[in-house]
């Protein structure tokens, strides 16, 4: 149901998005943990990223969908790495 | 399967109220009277009820005719000030099998003589209505509305994924749930007509839109698009307004869409499942459309605190906000904020507001019945999106 330790940084709504939602501000270059179903996954902030913005947990090519709950919210309007601040500079309907 | 009150239509209710219905706003306060007159009683007040023309009169006589009818209510009270106005409504609610008495301040008489009467009256029909018991009922017969509202972050990454799952598990037990709020689909709609059944389903996603959209151009809106996500939202960190939709989609499950109906209008759940009503967004004015379609019961996910519910249908309450779990207690009758701390995982969260939507079909009661702070608001079209 849970996993060992309980201080996550980030969560994903869904084990298939490739962006999570910041718990609290991060700062570029802190290690974040995000919980994405039972897992605790962690990824470098490439960015400062604000609570209740997104962040990249993988590549996302220029054009490809970004996901959140499991659902497209949009797609990247440049190429995205891990870790990077995902929103309006980078991500379009 | 729970344990709820047979009505004779072949539905049934999981509270046993005589509601109190002011058919017109110069009577609410007689109708308060009487209501504060009666243990098992509910109250539904009027506004702008009188001279209702074209589009608003209809909606306000499909709101209170299916408010009356709702599987909660044992019986009805209607509270008026004249005869013609107490039969427009008392006919069709008789004939639906639903119990109905009028109060009608002309034919009494006098403030003080309207309160005595329909306090007799109401007391009379609530001793009748107590002797019915809760008997067992396939969940086939509950239908549970999803609301949200005070939304803030948590709102579309917790506490509306966690209801969502609770959605999933009601209707694979054979249960029905019911997502309204038009305008908080839009940009989710594409995906909304995805899940529909068929294709008179998925137009009705569309048509629910373009109808909406349309009543607001003539309100001179032209584009009720424009400016969402809000600049409030992108500082929040929504980004597009498909994420900000979905994340209030989200709290009505993942099943298909078996249909749509328009604000008020009857939510049969034949089959069981994933439903939509076209309502305004705002709390009220939605959950007295659900009120109106049938709905026993509300599940309402909150960001940071929203006190409404219906005066009908016992609205259970839901934060994924830790600070909210912490200033409202008094308000929340489940807290799912365990998910933002990493305790719980979003499915954990669906299966406990999962267990407390049973218990209170069952006859726990929710805060808000408790203080009693229900508040029923009729729509008024072109002017609340």
């Amino acid at each position: 149901m849970t996993s060992a330790s309980a201080a996550i940084d980030a969560i994903a709504v869904d084990t298939s998005d490739n962006v999570a939602t910041c718990l609290h501000a991060v700062e570029a270059g802190a290690d974040v943990s995000v919980k994405s179903g039972p897992d605790v996954i962690t990824v470098t902030a490439a960015d400062a990223i604000p609570r209740g913005h997104k962040i990249a947990l993988e590549e996302i090519a220029r054009g490809d969908a970004v996901r959140k709950y499991g659902e497209v919210i949009g797609k990247a309007s440049t190429a995205i790495a891990p870790g990077q601040h995902v929103h309006t500079h980078n991500l379009v309907d | 399967m729970f344990h709820g009150y047979p009505r004779s239509d072949g539905s049934a209710g999981i509270r046993n109220t005589v509601g109190v219905i002011a058919l017109m706003d110069n009577v609410n306060g007689i109708a308060r009277k009487i209501a504060g007159n009666v243990r098992g009683t509910e109250l539904v007040t009027d506004l702008f009820g009188r001279k209702l023309i074209g589009l608003n009169h209809e909606m306000r006589l499909k709101a209170i005719r299916g408010m009356a009818t709702n599987p909660n209510l044992g019986g009805v009270i209607l509270v008026t000030l004249h005869g013609v106005s107490a039969e427009t409504f008392a006919e069709p609610i008789a004939a639906a099998g639903k119990d109905v008495e009028c109060v009608v301040y002309q034919d009494i008489g006098g403030t003080l003589r309207t309160i005595e009467q329909g306090t007799l009256i109401a007391a009379k029909m609530a001793k009748k209505v107590s002797g019915v018991q809760r008997s067992e009922q396939p969940l086939s017969r509950l239908v549970m509305g999803v609301e949200c509202g005070g939304s803030d972050f948590s709102s579309g990454i917790a506490g509306n994924p966690a209801l969502g799952h609770a959605a999933d598990l009601l209707m694979e037990a054979g249960g029905s749930v019911v997502l309204s709020e038009t305008a908080e689909i839009m940009g989710a709609e594409h995906l909304m007509a995805e899940r529909a059944v068929d294709d008179k389903t998925a137009s009705g996603i569309v048509d629910a839109i373009a109808e909406m959209e349309e009543l607001a151009r003539r309100a001179g809106v032209p584009d009720i698009r424009r400016g969402n996500p809000s600049a409030d939202n992108i500082k929040g960190g929504l980004t597009t307004l498909a994420e900000k939709s979905l994340g209030a989609v989200k709290k009505g499950g993942s099943k298909p869409l078996q249909g749509v109906v328009g604000y008020c209008d009857p939510v049969i759940p034949d089959p069981p499942g994933f439903y939509f009503m076209s309502t305004p967004s705002p709390a009220c004015e939605s959950m007295t459309g659900l009120a109106a379609g049938g709905a026993q019961i509300i599940g309402f996910n909150t960001g940071l605190g929203q006190p409404s519910a219906h005066p009908f249908v016992p609205t259970v309450k839901i934060s994924g906000n830790p600070a909210t779990a912490g200033t409202a207690p008094d308000d929340l009758d489940v807290s799912v904020s365990g998910i933002l701390t990493g305790e719980i995982s979003i499915e954990e969260g669906g299966r406990r507001i999962y267990e407390e939507i049973l218990a209170v079909a069952n006859g726990k009661a929710t805060y808000t019945e408790l203080f009693g702070t229900g508040q029923s608001t009729i729509g008024i079209a072109g002017a609340s999106f």
